[in-house]
């Protein structure tokens, strides 16, 4: 049964396909802002929850009802400086599991995600010293795995850059050249870059698409270059892209200048390239027809591929489409501010 | 030791077992939040930050009045003492 996770910043709802409707379950860990989701190289699911007042933490459950925190959870060492503020974001790829957080850091597991490691190459790297929190936080926020070949990984970090490794998370790579910084500082030029999300075609691991701060970029060299993809947005700036993978599409969702961040004349629109990033349109028809100031948020998209398109935005209003993004549905439900959308069970 | 009573959050008891209300047996403050965490082990971290301090919007009463500082766990307990761990007032 297709289960689609929202993550707010007040707990974790779950939709699951009713026929041709959706049953609407939630919240569970009410309170807890709900950060992300994921699943373990043994399959139970997974998912991140943080708290201004408590922290935050992973927890685990093999059917989305009961859940068991993750006591040996990612951790910075005890007596530094270094707080874990969120989990953003949960990958696994065979037996290992990785989890990327705020305050910047990657963590991995190898034991069916029961304790955490740091991921000191990352997390100690040269240029660290520099590394500055964006509005949102010094984050790392996105991991990309190469199916192919899993010691390729590509981490996004905000406001920092993507770092590519290609020995398993032994060293890092900052790969950037071709995308602009929001505010450069020529002391430090190989960092400053606002990653917000990263989309790879996983037949073509080369292939990434990135919502940047500064506007759309894809690269077909694992990131050695980036080059602009904006024909057709009617602005640059968004946090989520995604792509439906049958049929090639891009999805994003964009916001007037990182100063307003809002639909441009409050027209909440999805825009959709069938081209690669070459051009973008409105994607299809049944768009909110009045307007709506609130945008979407980097993990507040998802696809199932299987031509599902699913996200939630900062009013906590829910937008799917089920064809590829030829048609749009609201959902009635009004939901706290959502962070994260995720396909639990396509 | 002393038979004590501890009292936590909704969140807290979210993430625990779902009791609001936990008795332990401990000589000082800090021992009762460690016989507290010895069973509930997942509530440490949100309880304490990384430097070992008590988290800074999370607050800990004993008998009524706030104990924030490491010193301030070493207070004895007696018998029928009862702590609160109170999510501190912070705004949200």
């Amino acid at each position: 049964m297709t289960t689609i996770g929202v993550g707010t910043v007040k707990g974790a709802f779950f939709l699951r396909r009713n026929g041709a409707g959706w049953d609407f379950d939630g919240p569970q860990f009410k309170g807890w802002a709900v950060t992300t989701f994921g699943r373990s190289p043994s399959g139970d699911h997974l998912l991140g929850t943080g708290s201004n007042w408590f922290g935050a933490a992973i927890h685990r459950s093999a059917d989305l009802e009961a859940w068991e925190q993750v006591v040996d959870g990612p951790a910075w060492p005890e007596g530094g400086d270094r707080k874990l503020n969120n989990v953003w974001t949960i990958a696994t790829t065979g037996d290992t599991a990785y989890a990327a957080v705020d305050e910047a850091g990657l963590f991995r597991s190898d034991d069916d995600a029961a304790s955490w490691q740091p991921v000191t190459a990352f997390n100690e790297h040269p240029t660290r010293p520099g590394w500055q929190p964006g509005f949102g936080g010094l984050a790392a926020h996105r991991l990309l795995i190469d199916p192919q070949r899993p010691e390729r990984m590509w981490l996004g970090v905000s406001a920092v850059g993507v770092f590519r490794t290609e020995d398993g998370g032994d060293s890092w790579q900052l790969v950037n050249r071709g995308v602009t910084k929001p505010a450069p500082d020529p002391d430090d030029a190989e960092i400053g870059y606002c990653v917000h999300c990263l989309v790879a075609d996983p037949d073509d691991p080369e292939a990434i698409w990135r919502q940047e701060h500064t506007g759309v970029y894809r690269t077909s060299d694992g990131g050695d270059t980036w080059e602009r993809i904006e024909q057709g947005l009617p602005a640059r700036f968004g946090f989520p892209i995604v792509r439906d993978d049958p049929s090639g599409a891009l999805f994003v969702v964009p916001l007037e200048s990182d100063e307003h961040r809002m639909p441009v004349g409050g027209e909440f629109r999805v825009y959709r390239s069938t081209d690669r990033g070459d051009t973008w349109h409105v994607s299809g028809e049944g768009h909110p027809d009045r307007p709506m100031y609130s945008g979407v948020l980097r993990d507040a998209m998802a696809t199932d591929g299987e031509g599902g398109v699913y996200l939630g935005s900062t009013a906590g209003t829910l937008h799917l489409s089920e064809d590829g993004g030829d048609h749009w549905t609201a959902l009635p439900q009004v939901l706290p501010r959502i962070l994260s959308v995720a396909v639990l069970e396509p | 030791m002393a038979q004590a009573t501890i009292r936590i959050p909704s969140l807290l008891a979210e993430v625990g077992d779902g009791r609001k209300v936990i008795p332990v047996e401990a000589d000082s403050l800090g021992g009762a939040l460690e016989s507290l965490f010895a069973t509930l082990p997942q509530l440490r971290v949100h309880v304490f930050d990384e430097t070992g301090e008590v988290r800074r919007h999370v607050s800990v009463f004993h008998d009524g009045r706030a104990a924030r500082s490491r010193e301030g766990l070493t207070a004895s307990l007696e018998d029928g003492a009862v702590i609160t761990v109170l999510q501190a007032v912070s705004g949200g």
